[in-house]
């Protein structure tokens, strides 16, 4: 049953087996739920618009035509739970998150490596989280995603050039944060 | 200056995207370009650094939370549909288990309490009555409200486009009304759909919540034809503070040229 | 086990018919309806090409494409070393699934596809999307339409049942043969007329809008508010109605509601002759 297509299983739901959501679920939330950490660097609330973009899906289920793929509709949905979300209480993003995120991942084998991945890491997150969002979102989709330009052209409903010019435009502009900052 | 036009190729180079013509292309510039060579390494150096900060692992929670939703939300797709259903289906399992004799007595003397309870409560009282003419009345009217809720939902566009127009049959939207147009008017995938909502939204303007949710919705809207309708409505409605959001859409390198001479006499028009 | 005869059954069916693809090129398929004579979806979408779907007698889908080659083309069918090619890439066109006497066709990213499909005349419902560089036609079906278009124009005749169409650039012809008298139905582009032929019993609220054109009718539209301004006689006998604001009217005492707008086009509103 697992060779199913993520298409074919979301059809599946839609036409009312509702418990095969759970393969999805199974499939896609750790996916899911890296976007939207990036996206907001808050481990609850991402938790909790994994829930939401769940829910979405199962609520709107009648609107999955299966002409597109599963995966970008998943996306866009959960773009869509991240602007309300983002209108309902501009999410500001605490000081000190960068620290205690970098904190929180495994480091390097001796005392100097993991200091200095850390430090590499908390610049990084501190430059990121400057990004604007759509700089950082796709970031997020070719480098922790990583997806295809192509495919982010479909999430993002843009042409994929336009990809490429933004990918490489975000790309800059987190550079020179991060070079700006080490000075 | 012709470095430019090969910036568009960095990001493919980056991702390991390129076809072997637009890798060569940009290989042949590098050689000659000490500053796009610079601009790359440094990219890459920072492509490579992202690598550390991968998101965390959710925390086991998320599967726990998840499987509550989905249960409930299965119990509660049950009731809505079967209510009714279920009523017939537990007579009929209790008419099955009719040979328990004991069983079918308590079931009549329920019955017969039931019936004296009815007659009881049913007599007389003028005030009563009015009440319960009133309930009834808000009953039809949540029946109107459930209804278009549901169709709202339904997966043709006609039957949506059904829904949306009996907002003008209900005489007081609430949140759950508002809050169900405004994620129609934001999510729904057909266009038309899309529009009728925005109609009847207009009706409801004197909501504030409403053109709180009209005004952010602009930037939201993806298709020319929205984009256009939304300029008139805000014009309608002299909305000032949509300039803000239309500045923004006119940002849009994609926006139809004959929206964004719309959206400018828009904006003209308000200030 | 039920579900699982119908997934491989559904597998089948598409192994057949990418065998059929690679093999033939005229590129036709038949899909088969799981209960042939009842009520079927269908659900049509592309990026690239244009949609033609025409009722016929018969109770099989057809479906014919034709993809224009990709940028490159495949000159050579040779691989290293005298291996010939046997499943070429390009057989990936169209693929087409059948669960359920439900249908979903699609074609493939960055390749251009023109697809005409040949559907039973019972009743189903439609879904028919493309986005760029293709028209669709509609013809001879009987049911629920849903289409929409981006760049290109939407053209519907003889169809019984309820249409919901939008496009941006092109467009938008409907003739009627008859119509579901409950149901909802809207027309609307930014660049291009609506035209909408009715039989003559139609009832309906109407709601019209033409920014920048003019509405034409002949039914008889009694409007709610908004009085509109009767400024001249076109040739055919057709009156104009011009507003600022939506036309919000009723013909023959309402009905469901008839959406329609346009920016840069004008709405004609005709009766069957």
């Amino acid at each position: 049953m697992n060779s199913l297509t993520d298409n074919a299983i979301m059809l599946r739901v839609k036409d009312g087996d509702l418990d095969k959501m759970g393969l999805l679920f199974e499939r896609y939330h750790r996916q899911l739920y890296g976007f939207l950490f990036h996206m907001t660097y808050h481990r609850e609330v991402s938790e909790d618009m994994v829930q939401q973009v769940f829910y979405k899906m199962l609520r709107y289920r009648q609107t999955f035509t299966g002409s597109g793929q599963f995966i970008h509709w998943m996306y866009s949905i959960a773009r869509n739970v991240l602007k309300d979300q983002g209108k309902r209480k501009q999410l500001q993003m605490q000081a000190g998150n960068a620290e205690q995120l970098a904190d929180q991942l495994p480091g390097g084998i001796t005392p100097e490596e993991q200091l200095e991945k850390k430090e590499a890491r908390t610049g990084l997150y501190r430059a990121m989280e400057k990004l604007s969002d759509d700089h950082r979102e796709i970031l997020t989709l070719s480098r922790f995603q990583e997806l295809k330009h192509q495919e982010i052209a479909q999430i993002l409903n843009i042409s994929e050039v336009a990809v490429k010019t933004r990918a490489h435009r975000a790309l800059r502009e987190l550079k020179n944060i991060y070079i700006n900052a080490e000075r | 200056m012709k470095c430019e036009q090969y910036e568009e190729l960095f990001a493919g180079w980056i991702n390991g995207e390129l076809t072997p013509a637009e890798r060569e292309k940009l290989d042949q510039h590098l050689i000659g370009c000490a500053g796009c060579r610079e601009e790359l390494a440094a990219m890459q150096q920072i492509w490579d650094v992202m690598a550390e900060v991968k998101a965390p692992e959710p925390s086991a929670n998320v599967r726990v939370k998840f499987q509550a939703m989905l249960d409930t939300y299965k119990e509660s797709v049950q009731d809505q549909k079967s209510n009714w259903d279920g009523i017939k289906e537990q007579l009929s399992r209790l008419w099955q288990w009719q040979p328990r004799w004991p069983l079918a007595y308590s079931l009549a003397i329920l019955l017969i309490g039931l019936g004296c309870g009815y007659l009881f409560f049913h007599t007389g009282k003028g005030a009563e009555q009015d009440q319960q003419l009133k309930e009834l009345t808000s009953q039809v009217h949540e029946l109107k409200q459930t209804m278009m809720l549901a169709l709202l939902e339904n997966p043709s566009a006609s039957e949506r486009i059904r829904g949306v127009s009996y907002t003008s049959e209900i005489k007081h939207a609430d949140k759950e009304v508002i809050d169900a147009l405004l994620a129609t008017l934001n999510n729904d995938p057909n266009v038309n759909v899309r529009l009728s909502t925005l109609d009847a939204l207009t009706h409801l303007a004197n909501h504030q919540e409403v053109r709180q949710g009209l005004i952010q919705s602009i930037v939201q809207q993806d298709s020319p034809l929205m984009q256009s309708a939304i300029a008139d409505v805000m014009l309608k409605l002299q909305e000032k503070r949509s300039v803000k959001p239309f500045k923004e859409l006119l940002k849009q390198k994609n926006l139809d040229p004959g929206v964004k001479e719309k959206i400018n006499q828009t904006i003209t028009q308000l200030i | 086990m039920k579900t699982i005869k119908i997934a491989s059954v559904c597998v089948i069916v598409m192994l057949l018919t990418t065998r059929l693809w690679a093999q033939n090129n005229e590129k036709q398929m038949t899909v088969p309806l799981s209960s042939p004579g009842k009520p079927y979806k269908l659900d049509v979408g592309l990026v690239d090409g244009s949609i033609t779907v025409i009722g016929y007698e018969g109770k099989a889908v057809i479906i014919e494409a034709q993809s224009e080659e990709g940028k490159k083309g495949h000159d050579d069918d040779r691989g290293p070393g005298g291996m010939h090619r046997i499943g070429a890439n390009n057989n990936a066109d169209i693929n087409a699934e059948e669960n359920n006497n439900e249908i979903n066709v699609g074609g493939s990213l960055g390749r251009k596809t023109n697809l005409v499909l040949k559907v039973p005349q019972n009743e189903g419902s439609f879904k028919i999307h493309t986005v760029n560089n293709g028209n669709i036609v509609i013809s001879n079906v009987n049911g629920e339409l849903e289409v929409s278009n981006v760049n290109g124009s939407i053209k519907i005749n003889n169809v019984s049942g309820s249409v919901v169409a939008n496009t941006v650039n092109g467009p938008v012809v409907v003739t009627f043969k008859s119509i579901d008298p409950k149901a909802a139905m809207a027309f609307s582009t930014l660049n291009g007329n609506i035209d909408v032929t009715f039989p003559a019993g139609v009832k309906a609220n109407v709601k019209l809008k033409a920014d920048r054109g003019d509405i034409f009718t002949d039914f008889d539209v009694v409007t709610d508010q908004h009085k509109p301004i009767v400024t001249h006689n076109d040739s055919k006998g057709m009156y104009s109605l011009k507003v600022e604001d939506w036309v919000y009217g009723k013909i023959d005492g309402g009905g469901p509601e008839m959406m329609m707008k346009t920016t840069f086009g004008s709405i004609y509103i005709r009766k069957v002759k």
